[in-house]
């Protein structure tokens, strides 16, 4: 298995910040699901190792263990041993997409409305106060991570939904809230993953990317009201093109 | 591209006929039969409540219900401004015992309440987030109870949007049809990019054709 390097950017940061006193395994697990699930983590991606792990976190190197047999239980880490092993992530592409496409069957349109609402404010919201407070540098990370998404790539909605989410949660960092953060961490594994589903439509990646350049845009300028204006109508779209797919399954 | 329409707006006012009358009539039913406790000069909420319960869950029988009972005019009884006599959940609690907030609130000015006493008519309301009892995305049918002239108050159930939606949405999308309340908010669309609550505007569509009996508007 090929071990695939990322540049560090902030919501993968964010991953490993310390976990706290609190910190449980099952804390250390629920975060790093999230982060495969979503996508933060690659697919293939070596993870650090126990006692590694267990320092970026903040917790004893029991509790980093037990967490990582817990997500090997799950399937979504692989673990290798000898010279050139160690925990890798491996992440269930196919498997989430079947269960995401039977969430979105499951729900009545209420419930996606819902759910859409909930997303887009946060969103939005993320995406003004970013650009109230974005420097340069951090405005240059956004565009690197929505230009690293190659559209010509074996996977490329993989690598676009894969882009979309860590843009998202690089925004929610921008706003110098740690639980806004982690809440946009909880609604990008629960309903992003929803949202995401048209990325499988090339028309439907293309104008993802057109909206992400123009909210980045916004943010570069330092207008909040229309980073939060472009947030709200990329996920309006985006939610009225899962609608349509849901009329469509059905 | 041609829109085949294969269900006409007649089937689609008789599919929404279909779900509201029974309830407006099994509401009217059970506002009939508690009205004549006010014939009694003085009447307490404890009485009310003893009253109401029967009629209540006679409503909360239909399987798209989730609340139901009998709100009482403000300043008909000798022990409580306010009453909501209202039962809900699967456990058919009734609501508001703990909340103070429930407790205290005046519902004279709440469409569901006002609505339907103002107008002497059965109403609908919504759908609107019910923050006072469910919590949830509903939508409330009122009919005002009325005794010789008297205002006695409202009998009213909570139905909630998705529950609509549910038993709805084929003939909506069958017939690329849209209801919308008297706000003009949509109840239900056949367009899958409409969402339950979101304004409407009927000049996007050909013809509008008002429900029977009820608050609604079906576009098409």
């Amino acid at each position: 298995m090929a071990t695939v390097r990322r540049p560090a950017t902030r919501a993968r940061t964010a991953v490993f910040a310390p976990i706290g006193d609190a910190g449980r395994a099952v804390r250390v697990e629920q975060r790093l699901e999230q982060a495969i699930r979503s996508g933060i983590l690659s697919d293939g991606e070596r993870l650090p190792s126990e006692p590694e792990l267990a320092a970026m976190l903040g917790v004893a190197t029991v509790t980093a263990r037990e967490a990582l047999v817990a997500l090997r239980a799950q399937g979504l880490v692989t673990t290798t041993r000898g010279r050139g092993g160690g925990s890798f992530v491996n992440r269930p592409v196919v498997a989430v997409d079947g269960v995401a496409h039977q969430r979105l069957l499951a729900m009545t349109r209420v419930e996606l409305g819902d759910h859409g609402t909930l997303y887009a404010t946060v969103l939005s919201g993320c995406a003004e106060l970013a650009a109230e407070r974005a420097d340069a540098e951090e405005v240059e990370e956004l565009r690197e991570i929505v230009l690293s998404a190659d559209v010509e790539s074996a996977d490329p909605d993989g690598a676009a939904r894969h882009a979309d989410t860590e843009l998202h949660l690089a925004i929610a960092a921008l706003t110098h809230s740690a639980r806004l953060a982690r809440e946009v961490m909880r609604i990008e594994s629960d309903f992003g993953v929803l949202l995401r589903l048209p990325f499988e439509d090339a028309h439907h990646r293309r104008a993802v990317r057109a909206h992400q350049l123009t909210v980045i845009g916004a943010i570069a300028d330092h207008d909040g009201a229309a980073a939060r204006a472009r947030m709200r109508s990329r996920v309006r779209d985006a939610l009225g093109d899962l609608a349509e797919l849901q009329t469509g399954l059905r | 591209m041609t829109r085949t329409q294969s269900v006409g707006t007649d089937a689609v006012a008789d599919a929404v006929q279909e779900f509201f009358q029974p309830l407006l009539a099994s509401l009217r039913a059970s506002g009939d039969a508690i009205a004549p406790l006010f014939d009694s000069p003085a009447v307490t909420s404890e009485e009310v409540l003893r009253a109401s319960r029967p009629f209540a869950f006679d409503v909360l029988q239909d399987p798209h219900t989730v609340g139901a009972g009998f709100v009482v005019s403000p300043g008909l009884l000798t022990d409580e401004t306010y009453l909501l006599a209202w039962w809900q959940g699967d456990d058919k609690g009734r609501i508001p015992e703990s909340a103070a907030l429930v407790q205290s609130t005046d519902y004279s000015r709440q469409e569901w309440f006002r609505t339907a006493l103002r107008t002497g008519r059965s109403h609908v309301t919504g759908p609107y987030i019910d923050y006072v009892c469910t919590d949830e995305f509903v939508l409330t049918l009122t009919v005002p109870v009325i005794r010789a002239g008297r205002t006695l108050g409202v009998m009213g159930v909570d139905v909630l949007a998705e529950t609509i939606e549910r038993a709805l949405v084929d003939v909506f999308r069958e017939a690329h049809a849209t209801l919308v309340n008297h706000h003009d908010r949509a109840v239900l669309s056949g367009d899958p990019r409409i969402f339950a609550g979101e304004p409407v505007d009927r000049q996007d569509y050909r013809s509008a054709v008002p429900c029977t009996d009820l608050p609604f508007t079906i576009l098409t």
